[in-house]
């Protein structure tokens, strides 16, 4: 028992403490990669963590911090995030920040200078500053050291050079050789020198420098971009982007906060409201029908196999409940195949020929089914908790006072499951609206809607329609529009759940 | 306790240590992201420039279609140097501002001006150039003996007589989409964008629903009734090795299967309607560098003396069975062999637009073909509504 005990302690001093210096190294790595939130939230974990399991021994909190900590981690923090995502224009060309987008722009602009042949450089250190420089000679004789901010002149006097011109040593500078100045490619990549006012030199290699003409130019004054060849200005609009006045617009754009245009597109925009309102119809329907549907077929198969003279019932019932233990990927994806039209097991099976999964209405049908037998085991178990919880003794007084199988069902049995089960099918129905498993995987929210943006399809309801815009569009990445309809559904989801819950309360009054 | 001073003071060690990580230095590697199944000819053909150069080539299998995420990841910084995207991303990866240019990088004399084109947006290039794989005709010689045809009446007549004889189940086994009925599309006078010979001039001017297409539209309709495509819209390829079909359409990654199924076939361009040749999409899969990368004099190094080779497009060419971008590369080629049939019909293909707005148009353009194909609507009318919504998403009217 000693020895025990004396595992169970140094594993339990091994485990919270190399998770703990687990959640150290991911802060800084986050913090490394400038994430704050995360680095920070990362560190302050790891903190509390070590405080309550390791120096306090607070035995409550031990109970309470990991779940709240993963209550922040994967619910709030996703939740405010997106909320923040639907206020910008996050989306494909509007991912970089402003100065990059503009110094892209400039960039992608660069044409090289006929005239100026590519100038070699040595890299060096201001010894004082430490910054980074290179060193090289501009015309020929004339030696400078410079990066992107600042140029200095250098004395001959102050150098000492190689036969063919190169630096070797200058006084007030560390020079590199070529195999340290390696190291240093990232920075020196980024170096753009101004020899005068349009032309700069930027370094093309480890030690090559070549002249660049920018056909752009950006002044902080005013905040505008001017093209030097046509004079045309460009200046920013209020969706990131670079506009001049007669609408021409620069790519790339950035990201910006666009206010509340996301979700007044969703009213606005032709192409957004266009296949939205389909989309939340179904998502009602369905969210409905798989509830009604499901519930009334788990119910009438709990109350046929409560009947007690009915042999092996416990048999029947595992066998009811096999689709819950079967992963719902994999049953999703075996009902797809037996779908197909013409060469699915079940149209071979009757010999006709339905479009399954090509027509609007029959694909509607096949989502139905298979939702329907996904969800029934689940109202098959509760509904047979549910009878079984009713006491014998009042369904005996019953057929003693004379009521009829039927009457007995409709007046004590239906009343008495409905108190219990009725939170749990508000539960279902707000699980059923978010149900984007079954459709993702069964008919993609398809068939697609010709007229679609984003190739929204009869199937899709609302959460699967905000996956395509903000993952799987041909036309680029919405994720601010998709930010806003997914808050929508919460709101949708979280209303009717609220009004549904409202509505138990009062039939539980009523018992 | 004792245990717990010694957490404190492991602790404390590790803080120090956390704190020395210096910024990881990459120098003398580089990472490409090339797409899965092909990273095995990628190594091979990097392995001796990496050697000599003492440079580490991290190679890795992570793009498929469209842009691998760059747009979302580059500017996060956690992009690959390099990674390989066909052409038609050009647009999109540019106004994301995820990509560099390479216009200066680029040997200008190596490549055909039609796949310089293809990697061109605005007054630059964006992706040194590999390979060019496009669709072409397959024929079932031990159903048509006679061969590839070598006009649309041929073609028509061939597998309509087949289908009548029982002999055959279906025309022409493809996909009923634009990328694959595009050649058919360009036989009747339809376009995606206005272009001459294949450069395209404006996003102004669609032709989804052309003067010449509404004219000939009624020609699909026949085609489908004939059942020269198949209504269902699945790609029955054993159809076609079965001997159940006379023609294909197939790509460059069909050949392993059908030589697989050990059959005799033949590769060709697609006849016209109007006698000629009708003009598929070509794809040029080529490199892009990654604007956010950190060894970009690396990158750029690997690019001049490694992808733009004879070799290296050879190679990978070779492993994609697609036809080499590089001129010198594509000299090589066996005439007979079936690259250089591929290549030889990719040479009057067209290069698939690679603006932006192409997203839009395959979105609206496949729902017609599908419309269509399920036969809620004729071929005329499922592209003239697409044609209008397009103009009206594009904001073109």
């Amino acid at each position: 028992m000693r020895i025990r005990e004396f595992v169970a302690h140094k594993s339990k001093f091994i485990l919270s403490y190399s998770f703990v210096l687990l959640l150290l190294i991911m802060g800084a790595r986050l913090l490394q990669d400038r994430s704050w939130f995360l680095g920070i939230f990362a560190f302050i974990s790891a903190i509390l963590i070590f405080y309550v399991y390791c120096i306090a021994r607070k035995v409550p909190l031990k109970y309470l911090l990991p779940g709240v900590l993963l209550l922040i981690f994967f619910q709030i923090y996703p939740a405010v995030y997106s909320g923040y995502v639907a206020f910008t224009n996050d989306s494909n060309g509007h991912q970089l920040s402003k100065t990059q987008a503009v110094n892209a722009i400039i960039d992608d602009s660069l044409i090289p200078v006929d005239g100026i042949e590519p100038i070699s450089y040595v890299v060096a250190k201001v010894e004082a500053t430490k910054s980074l420089v290179v060193i090289f000679q501009y015309p020929a004789g004339t030696y400078w050291a410079g990066n992107s901010q600042l140029l200095r002149r250098l004395k001959l006097s102050q150098l000492e050079r190689e036969p063919d011109g190169r630096v070797k040593q200058a006084s007030g500078y560390v020079v590199f050789n070529s195999e340290q100045s390696a190291a240093y490619a990232n920075e020196l990549q980024n170096i753009r020198i101004k020899i005068d006012d349009s032309t700069s030199l930027q370094p093309v290699d480890i030690d090559l420098m070549e002249a660049f003409q920018p056909s752009f130019k950006y002044s902080e004054i005013g905040d505008i971009l001017t093209d030097l060849n046509s004079g045309q200005v460009y200046s920013p609009n209020d969706n990131g982007q670079m506009v001049s006045a007669s609408g021409e617009v620069l790519y790339p754009g950035w990201k910006v906060n666009v206010g509340w245009r996301n979700f007044s597109s969703i009213i606005s925009d032709e192409e957004v409201k266009r296949p939205l309102l389909a989309v939340l119809l179904w998502t009602f329907v369905n969210a409905f029908l798989v509830v009604v549907l499901s519930f009334l077929m788990g119910l009438s198969l709990a109350l046929v196999f409560n009947f007690q003279h009915l042999r092996s019932r416990r048999f029947y019932r595992t066998i009811f409940i096999m689709p819950m233990a079967i992963p719902s990927v994999l049953s999703v994806l075996v009902w797809a195949g037996l779908f197909g039209t013409e060469t699915g097991v079940i149209d071979r099976l009757f010999h006709i020929s339905t479009p399954w999964l090509t027509d609007n209405l029959w694909a509607r049908v096949a989502v139905l089914i298979v939702e329907l037998w996904l969800a029934f085991p689940y109202m098959f178990l509760i509904c047979t908790g549910a009878i079984q919880a009713i006491p014998n003794e009042i369904l005996e007084a019953a057929e003693i006072d004379g009521a009829s199988p039927l009457k007995s069902f409709r007046l004590i049995k239906l009343p008495l499951v409905m108190r219990t089960i009725a939170p749990l099918l508000v539960s279902s129905g707000a699980m059923a609206l978010n149900n984007f498993g079954a459709i993702y995987l069964l008919t993609g929210g398809g068939p697609v809607f010709s007229n679609s943006n984003g190739n929204a399809g009869a199937t899709d309801i609302l959460i699967s329609y905000t996956y395509k815009l903000a993952f799987n569009s041909q036309e680029g990445n919405n994720y601010g529009l998709a930010s806003a309809l997914s808050i929508l559904n919460f709101i949708l989801v979280g209303a009717i759940s609220v009004y549904g819950l409202r509505k138990m309360k009062t039939m539980e009054g009523v018992n | 306790m004792k245990l717990h001073r010694i957490g404190v003071g492991l602790l404390a060690l590790s803080m120090a240590f956390i704190g020395s990580i210096a910024p990881a230095q990459a120098s003398g590697a580089i990472t490409v992201w090339v797409n899965s199944g092909e990273e095995a000819a990628y190594k091979a053909a990097s392995a001796d420039w990496a050697a000599k150069n003492h440079v580490t080539v991290n190679i890795v299998a992570k793009c498929g279609l469209g842009d691998c995420g760059l747009s979302k990841l580059g500017p996060a910084g956690v992009g690959p140097d390099l990674f390989t995207a066909s052409h038609d991303n050009t647009g999109s990866l540019v106004k994301s501002g995820v990509v560099t240019s390479l216009t200066s990088t680029i040997n200008q004399k190596a490549y055909p001006a039609a796949v310089l084109q293809g990697v061109s947006f605005g007054y630059q290039q964006w992706g040194v150039p590999i390979s060019v794989s496009n669709i072409a005709l397959a024929t079932n010689l031990s159903l048509v003996p006679a061969g590839a045809p070598q006009s649309w009446k041929e073609l028509e007549g061939t597998a309509t007589s087949l289908i009548k004889s029982g002999d055959a189940s279906v025309g022409i086994v493809t996909h009923l989409d634009g990328y694959f009925l595009q050649p058919f599309f360009d036989s009747i006078g339809g376009y995606v964008f206005s272009n001459k010979n294949g450069v395209y001039t404006s996003t102004k001017q669609i032709g989804l629903y052309s003067k010449t297409l509404a004219k000939n539209a009624d020609l699909m309709d026949k085609w489908l009734d004939e059942k020269l495509f198949d209504k269902s819209n699945t790609y029955d390829g054993s159809a076609f090795t079965n001997g159940k079909a006379p023609y294909a359409l197939v790509g460059p990654w069909s050949i392993a299967g059908l030589d697989k199924a050990g059959m005799k076939y033949e590769i060709s361009g697609i006849p016209s309607i109007n006698g000629g040749t009708a003009r598929a999409f070509s794809g040029v899969t080529a490199v892009y560098m990654n604007r956010f990368s950190k060894n970009r004099f690396l990158a750029k190094q690997y690019l001049s003396e490694v992808v733009q080779s004879t070799a290296f497009s050879k190679a990978i060419s070779q492993a994609n069975n697609s036809y080499p971008a590089n001129l010198e590369a594509a000299a090589q080629i066996d005439k007979n062999s079936v690259e250089a049939k591929f290549g030889a019909y990719g040479a009057v293909c067209i290069p698939m637009p690679n603006v932006a707005e192409m997203g839009k148009v395959w979105t609206y353009w496949n729902n017609a073909f599908a419309d269509w194909g399920t036969g809620k609507s004729t071929f005329g009318a499922a592209m003239k509504a697409a044609a209008k919504d397009l103009n009206t998403a594009l904001g073109n009217n």
